[in-house]
């Protein structure tokens, strides 16, 4: 039995405890980063210097990036593999509990070190961007510990990332329960998996380019510093690599979600099972090898293949698009549900994110828009646009699972609505402004050259989605205490997890249905229908 | 083929797990050399004129290492066939030959005329060293919890699946060294 | 009705084909170059959302459950069509195969760098200013430490003929980017890169850092002056002696 209480989710070991921990502390980040980006939208409200000082802002959109990147999204995709993996493979529980919690521990300290590499360092804070280019985030540029803080933050959570993916590997390849073939893994859990391989794959060259970096700034060593034979472009390949890997890091959990969510609401299985897990597994080989894109402006890179590889990875990402409206097509869909919504607003901002995205796979055309506001537009319509209303999806249709409890039908839909105008007032006039030759990470711009209305729109559009987030907060803290309780399975769902109560038991299930399909809750509920 | 039902349970978890955690350490090793490699590429002398490298001690280490596999996998074998007495003397044998060689490194280190701060040489050289030293280390801190283990009873029964685990991480040390030996010492 | 909305598809049409889609027309060869492959691009990415949101569309409106409807009724139970899924898999490759060569060819072109350029400057990025040097001119235009509001530095281009950059940095890294020019290129230190720029545009245009490179990043600024190749002429003897 769990110890009660604060003490008892502080020492848990239970998967879906520490799973819970992860989203929330992910969210809290969300939160602080959300912050930090209406500081910035504040300062680019109108050309000149009102809101912040420029040193400040340079730390604003470093810890901004930072965060959303490694303390958000990633995590909040870590949260949910945790707790829906074991559920809907039919385990009790991971692997190794303890690692689990160790995993989690790891990665709030390595959190707190982030915000201490700026908050607490006075004037000698992180503001070098998220990817830390050297010689800027060298010894003699970067002077201040905030860097050394950043290094050490961002390892830890490199290390709780390659824990976690040790974990989820070895549940899903030796604790599935009877009948679960791999072929019959929710697409949540294929997800999952291609998730955390990329994280083992990924995360081990950047931590040891970061271990250079430090060398270079605390031990004189110059791996990285052309006075001592070193090289710049080669901290940016080991970064790269685990950058562009960590994007797909970022999106996989989350093209899980919808691909959980839309089936049900669509009351159809998944068009094309076999194809979405093999465009998985294509996405999760191809993004290996497409990292050097970032670098095609550098003209220090072979750009013919790392663009052939970019244009590549668009079809297993356009294969999913089609398995998702293959999924709607000939269905009764209850597109008025919350979860629905926001899948339906992860399509729409998400296709726009990838039609840009095939545009900066040509390296002429990254010769204009690379480091322009259109790129910045560009990765927040997949990662915002597509990750952060993942997450929503994720919050409105788990929640019931988690908690016991129903968040609100009617303030959700508000919620999605205002999320996806705002998200759209603030992130269109941006692909504009990037056109027109507005440079990412400036604090200021020259008036009358077509940057002004575009920026002050987009600022705006800021103050709608913080609304809606503000909103949900309110929802979210409200039904916790007092929603309507939730049956079991509240949406008809698909996966196991919605065959056990809600919230599950300590060691998930009594008893378990016969797998048969890869989707044996509905095959429970419509024996009729087994094929 | 792990694709097949029933999940398969043969495989303890544990070895599993250390499996996969020691293919993704193995490209940290690789980002490492990825960096050594691309840097040598660009330079105009590598190593730089007047670094003097002996082979003769990282020799000696490499021939501890190659042994000290050998001896923990004897504990292992040992561990396997009920006889703890044995596991517990070959791992420690095995950690004695561990600590030889981090003195062993130590000595020729000391003797190196170049530092981190030398110049980019010197800074791939001790970071390809230093990384592997660390890990060393940390494989003799696993010997001693398996060793403390083993005085509390565990590995009865010859369910040595832990130790063996430590050893799979020891062996890939060693293998990593070999391709460190060969890098710095005969390749350069 | 039907005559209407055949004029106003045509006008969006042609409107379309001369539009650039608010991408810079491009001040140089090799900038008009990448905007017409931009023009490509964004016809295509506008017909494939086109048609996937209109499948997305279509799925919504006519597949929504309807008002009194059984909550609990299914959808049919369909799990897959392998035709249908072959072809939208190889579609996709075709559309991107004819992306990446349009691509490819356009990079050969604008990166191709000419055996005799009219004049060559050497560029090189510092915190926070710029460095133009013509060295068959004997010029030499430094920066002041760049302000708010000043435009910074000027470098002269003659019209019509490709003056060869050669980029450096001599501290963190910066890119030179003219964004009426559609090009930008890293300065990075430790490295030397170069990229021909044949003005098409008489005027002047404004250059930026694109690289974030430290506290003054966005006031790093200068201007590109495109002149007639005889005013360069001129130019470079008055600023010369």
């Amino acid at each position: 039995m769990s110890a009660r209480g604060a003490v008892g989710w502080l020492t848990t070991t239970d998967h879906k405890r520490i799973g819970i921990l992860y989203c929330l502390t992910a969210f809290g980040f969300f939160l602080v980063g959300g912050a930090l980006a209406g500081l910035i939208r504040a300062e680019l409200a109108s050309p000149g210097q009102q809101v912040v000082a420029i040193g400040t802002y340079n730390e604003l959109f470093t810890i901004h990036g930072t965060v959303m990147i490694f303390l958000f999204l990633a995590p909040f995709g870590a949260g949910l593999i945790n707790y829906l993996v074991p559920l809907q493979i039919g385990a009790p529980d991971m692997a190794f509990p303890r690692l689990n919690a160790a995993s989690y521990w790891t990665y709030a300290s390595g959190g707190l070190l982030v915000l201490l590499s700026s908050f607490a360092t006075a004037g000698t804070g992180a503001a070098m961007g998220w990817y830390a280019y050297p010689p800027l985030s060298g010894p003699r540029f970067s002077p201040g510990v905030g860097v050394d803080l950043w290094i050490g933050g961002i390892a830890l959570v490199a290390i709780s990332s390659l824990l976690t993916g040790v974990n989820v590997l070895t549940t899903v390849f030796l604790m599935r329960a009877p009948g679960m073939t791999m072929w019959r893994l929710p697409v949540f859990t294929w997800n999952a998996v291609v998730t955390v391989v990329l994280g083992l794959l990924a995360f081990p060259p950047a931590v040891a380019a970061f271990a250079l970096l430090f060398l270079d700034r605390r031990l004189g060593g110059s791996a990285f510093d052309p006075a001592g034979g070193g090289d710049p472009i080669v901290y940016q390949h080991l970064f790269w690599f685990l950058g562009h890997p960590e994007v797909y890091i970022l999106i996989l959990p989350f093209f899980g979600v919808i691909t959980e969510v839309i089936p049900v609401f669509s009351r159809k299985p998944l068009f094309g099972y076999p194809g979405f897990v093999l465009a998985t597994l294509a996405i999760g080989a191809l993004s290996i090898g497409v990292w050097a894109h970032h670098m095609f402006t550098t003209g220090a890179v072979d750009n013919p293949f790392f663009s052939a590889m970019t244009f590549t990875i668009a079809v297993p990402t356009g294969v999913k698009f089609f398995n998702w409206i293959g999924t709607m097509w000939g269905g009764r869909i209850r597109w008025s549900a919350a979860p629905m919504m926001f899948a339906i607003a992860f399509l729409l901002n998400f296709l726009i994110g990838g039609v840009t995205g095939i545009m900066l796979a040509a390296p002429p055309l990254d010769y204009h828009l690379n480091d322009s506001y259109f790129l910045v537009s560009h990765f927040h319509y997949t990662m915002m646009g597509g990750g952060a209303f993942g997450v929503f999806a994720a919050i409105y249709f788990w929640f019931p699972k988690m908690t016991g409890r129903m968040l609100s039908e009617r303030v959700g839909r508000l919620v999605a609505v205002g999320m996806f105008v705002g998200f759209n007032l603030t992130f269109w006039p941006q692909f504009v402004v990037g056109l027109r030759g507005m440079p990412r990470r400036v604090p200021d711009y020259p008036p009358g050259i077509g940057f002004d209305a575009p920026n002050l729109v987009s600022t705006l559009g800021v103050v709608v989605m913080s609304l809606a987030v503000l909103l949900f907060v309110w929802d979210w803290w409200r039904s916790l205490r007092r929603g309507p309780s939730a049956s079991d399975d509240p949406w008809g769902g698909d996966s196991l997890e919605w065959t056990t109560s809600s919230p599950p038991p300590e060691h998930n299930f009594s008893t378990l249905p016969a797998i048969r399909s890869h989707r044996p809750a509905f095959d429970q509920r419509h024996p009729e229908l087994v094929r | 083929m792990v694709w097949a039902e029933p999940a398969e349970r043969r495989i303890p978890p544990i070895l599993f797990g250390t499996v996969v955690f020691l293919a993704s350490e193995l490209l940290l090793f690789g980002g490492l050399f990825a960096a050594y490699f691309a840097l040598r590429a660009r330079a105009a002398a590598w190593p730089p004129p007047g670094v003097e490298l002996d082979p003769v001690l990282p020799s000696i280490g490499t021939a501890l290492l190659v042994a000290s596999s050998a001896t923990y996998q004897a504990g292992v074998v040992a561990g396997r066939g009920e006889r703890l007495g044995g596991l517990r003397r070959w791992v420690a044998a095995t950690f004695l030959l561990g600590a030889a060689f981090l003195v062993v490194q130590a000595i020729d280190a000391a003797r190196l005329g170049f530092t981190v701060s030398s110049d980019a040489y010197g800074t791939m050289f001790y970071a390809l060293t230093g990384a592997h030293a660390l890990h060393v280390a940390a494989g003799l801190v696993l010997m001693l919890l398996v060793l403390l283990r083993a005085a509390q009873g565990a590995y009865r029964g010859g369910r040595v699946e832990g130790a063996h685990a430590v050893g799979l991480y020891w062996h890939f040390v060693d293998a990593v060294w070999i391709g460190l030996y060969a890098t710095l010492w005969v390749l350069r | 009705m039907r005559r209407a909305a055949v004029v106003v598809a045509l006008a969006l049409v042609t409107s379309a084909c001369s539009s650039t889609f608010g991408f810079p027309e491009g001040g140089t060869q090799q900038g008009r170059d990448i905007r017409e492959l931009w023009t490509v691009f964004v016809l295509a990415a506008i017909a494939v959302a086109g048609v996937v949101y209109a499948l997305i569309a279509w799925s919504l409106l006519r597949y929504r459950r309807r008002r009194g409807e059984d909550p609990d009724a299914l959808g049919r139970q369909f799990h897959a069509n392998v035709p249908l899924e072959v072809a939208y898999t190889a579609i996709p490759v075709a559309i991107v195969v004819a992306l990446f060569s349009a691509s490819l060819l356009t990079e050969r072109r604008v990166t191709a760098l000419d055996p005799d350029p009219a004049t060559t400057v050497e560029a090189t990025a510092f915190a926070w200013g710029w460095r133009f040097v013509y060295p068959e001119e004997q010029i030499e235009i430094v920066s002041p430490p760049s302000r708010p509001g000043e435009p910074g530095p000027e470098l002269v281009l003659p019209l019509g003929e490709p003056t060869r950059v050669v980029l450096r940095s001599q501290d963190v890294i910066h890119a030179f980017w003219v964004p009426a020019f559609n090009f930008k290129r890293d300065a990075i230190p430790g490295r030397t890169t170069s990229f021909d720029l044949t003005p098409t545009h008489l005027g002047r245009f404004r250059g930026v850092c694109a690289e974030f490179c430290g506290l003054n990043h966005a006031v790093m600024t200068f201007t590109v002056r495109v002149v007639e190749p005889e005013a360069f002429e001129a130019w470079a003897r008055e600023a010369a002696g």
